[in-house]
């Protein structure tokens, strides 16, 4: 589904990635923990295809294709999905209209039909009922005067209507209370599918506890210095960070 | 010849059939206006307030009048410029002149709206003092020159006390001749004391095809639009405006308000059109506790020249003022935002705050942004901003990597930067009305429409 081979990535001349190798089998959950620093976020960016990170070496092949030849919106339309870690507000784009419109740019990619108002509505407001959100805050300006956690949220809501292939969750868990992050969890969970595979990215185990990965991995110093199953991020919640910097310096 | 004297030709030959010629003191004010033009000439960047805007293109000689008569319209090919879903009265003006049979009657319970010239045959009693006295200055060449031809316009007087249910829609529209004409127009309004209104006013073109095609070097005229109004005490005036002309055309209007005590004159103004495009609000806050709101967009694309001039003149004490203008400029366009706010001596606890946006979406657009605060009083609230910068990157990131095309992404941003100013300064159904036109823009439409 996803390989990533030695991925070089310089953001602004700095060299933060040096060399990933990661393989996600689809429709498996793989959880990349690591310390601050260690490039997490530069990775879920190079994979959206933020044009500012320059790959200096390495690819990245997903579903058989060269995903670092294709641009933003054919990467999320090939069904590439990033939940960022900071939602971006823009003020004067509507909630619904801005959904509706990437749902019908992604099923024209998909060769379905767009949906009409009403479809959509139907299509958004089951999401919203799961994700426990307020109806009138998602036809507001986009993410404008939400709060941390009702940002993550809009950001499940968006993956829930997308249904990407291949999500990447950038420090979902950042900024949500326990319960928020039941809800949130609970959201993801219920899109686990043998067609849908996940990248979570955090820096606690916390998150983990709600969503069971396949598999984790640590990065640090921009590489994947271990992999384990579910219990290696126990440890490292118990045992930190600490090994597996001074192994990557 | 020189141009001045191409001017003097066609005011000897016009002079006998405008309006009110046989009314001795407007006679003699159009003769007093245009030599206060001809000793000025045309404005030129020599002069502080058109450093940025050169009207070199209005050519080497005066355009002749736009013609009386043209065939063709009816009330359905007014559909396109008439507000949806809401029931306005409609005074169309083709080539500068009412067009009676387009408009619907002027004569309503709380408010009559009756043409210039209509108002000069009768002897309407507040049309000399709302004319006022010809202007020397040079800053006024223009309206001055206004004042020389005025052709006809709007003459509106809302009832004290009266809240007319119906906007009143002034709709210009201009039908682009072989060779390039001038239309000058005059509207006079006067808000009674305690009144509440709202007013529209379009100016755009109707073409035989080659316009809605928008092909350079047709369709070319010169809107030259003069507005009086008054706000009695307490009175609240919404004005509207909406600058879509040719891309072809000039349009040069000027504006100038007088608000009583307690009176909100609030207006939007939105320029879309035009090659070459001036619009002037002088707005004097003379009354205690006035209050003013001077918004507006732009949008211009290609070698587009947009300006907003504005002056706000706190006269009196406790006055208010607000301006917001947002431009959008891709290709080679220019904007020009210039906006003088006068605090004088006696107009303490006056609060006044200007800002000036600009997106641009190119990296030859154009603006110049000067702010000017002349403060004369000490206990004051005044403040200025202006802002200039691209898409944000951070923004279209996010929504392409939600499926949306960089190119829609792109008119979703330009459009929320417009369109919140948009909702918050206008009724609804010339605000949903305006937002059908910036979808056109923003997918390339030129203005104008044809006559089927």
């Amino acid at each position: 589904m996803l390989e990533i081979k030695n991925l070089h990535v310089s953001v602004g001349g700095t060299p933060i990635l040096n060399g990933v190798d990661l393989v996600v089998p689809e429709g498996e959950v793989h959880a990349i923990m690591g310390p601050n620093g260690s490039g997490k976020s530069t990775l879920s960016y190079t994979l959206a295809g933020r044009e500012d990170y320059e790959v200096t070496a390495g690819e990245a092949v997903y579903k058989g294709q060269n995903l670092l030849a294709m641009n933003v919106e054919e990467r999320a339309r090939e069904g590439v999905f990033l939940a960022f870690q900071y939602p971006v507000e823009i003020p004067g784009v509507s909630g619904m209209y801005f959904l509706k419109a990437a749902l019908n740019a992604q099923r024209k990619q998909r060769g379905e039909s767009e949906v009409d108002a009403i479809e959509f509505l139907k299509i958004a407001r089951r999401n919203i009922k799961i994700l426990e959100m307020d109806d009138e805050l998602v036809r507001r300006s986009l993410n404008v005067g939400f709060s941390g956690g009702e940002k993550k949220r809009n950001e499940i809501l968006q993956m829930a209507v997308l249904e990407p292939r291949l999500a990447i969750l950038d420090e979902t868990d950042s900024g949500l209370d326990i319960d928020a992050l039941k809800i949130v969890a609970n959201g993801v969970n219920g899109l686990r599918g043998p067609d849908r595979t996940m990248l979570l990215i955090t820096h606690y185990q916390r998150l983990l506890s709600y969503i069971v990965p396949d598999c984790v991995h640590v990065l640090s110093g921009g590489r994947i210095v271990a992999s384990g199953d579910k219990d290696l991020a126990l440890t490292l919640e118990r045992e930190g960070y600490a090994a597996y910097e001074a192994a990557a310096a | 010849m020189s141009v001045l004297d191409t001017y003097a030709e066609e005011f000897a030959s016009a002079a006998p059939s405008l309006p009110g010629a046989e009314v001795d003191w407007l006679d003699a004010h159009r003769r007093a206006s245009f030599q206060a033009f001809l000793d000025n000439g045309v404005p030129t960047p020599r002069l502080e307030s058109w450093k940025y805007t050169n009207l070199r293109g209005l050519g080497e000689a005066a355009l002749p009048l736009a013609p009386r008569d043209i065939d063709g319209i009816d009330r359905g090919t007014l559909a396109p410029f008439v507000l949806d879903g809401i029931d306005c009265q409609v005074l169309v003006f083709v080539n500068g002149r009412l067009r009676a049979d387009l408009s619907d009657d002027g004569q309503v319970s709380d408010a009559f709206a009756v043409s210039l010239a209509a108002a000069l045959r009768t002897g309407h009693p507040d049309l000399r003092a709302m004319i006022g006295p010809a202007s020397a200055a040079p800053e006024d060449a223009l309206r001055s020159l206004n004042s020389a031809f005025m052709m006809d316009g709007a003459v509106i007087r809302v009832a004290p006390d009266s809240r007319p249910s119906r906007p009143l829609h002034l709709l210009f529209l201009t039908v682009p001749q072989d060779t390039a004409t001038a239309s000058y127009a005059r509207n006079l309004i006067i808000a009674g004391r305690g009144s509440a209104m709202t007013i529209i006013e379009t100016h755009a073109a109707l073409g035989h095809g080659s316009l809605a095609e928008g092909s350079a070097g047709e369709g070319s005229y010169w809107t030259n639009a003069t507005t009086r109004i008054v706000l009695e005490s307490g009175a609240q005036l919404r004005h509207h405006r909406l600058q879509d002309d040719s891309l072809a055309a000039y349009h040069l209007a000027a504006t100038s308000v007088d608000i009583a005590a307690d009176a909100h004159y609030e207006s939007f103004a939105a320029a879309l059109g035009a090659k070459l495009s001036r619009h002037e609000i002088d707005a004097c806050l003379s009354g205690e506790g006035a209050r003013c709101d001077l918004r507006g967009i732009y949008l211009g694309r290609d070698k587009q020249h947009l300006d907003n001039t504005t002056q706000i003149v706190h006269s009196a004490p406790g006055g208010y003022s607000r301006q917001v203008y947002r431009g959008v400029l891709d290709d080679h366009a220019h904007a020009v935002f210039q906006g003088k706010v006068v605090v004088a001596q006696d107009a303490q606890r006056t609060n006044a705050h200007q800002l000036n946006q600009n997106l641009l979406l190119s990296e030859s657009a154009e603006v110049n942004s000067k702010p000017e605060l002349e403060i004369n009083a000490d206990d004051v609230k005044c403040s200025h901003g202006a802002t200039t910068g691209a898409l944000d990157e951070e923004a279209l990131f996010y929504l392409r990597s939600r499926c949306i095309g960089h190119r829609e992404a792109s008119h979703m941003l330009t459009e929320a930067f417009v369109v919140e100013l948009v909702a918050d300064a206008t009724i609804p159904a010339f605000g949903g009305w305006l937002r059908g036109r910036l979808a056109a823009w923003l997918a390339g439409a030129p203005p104008g429409r044809s006559i089927p």
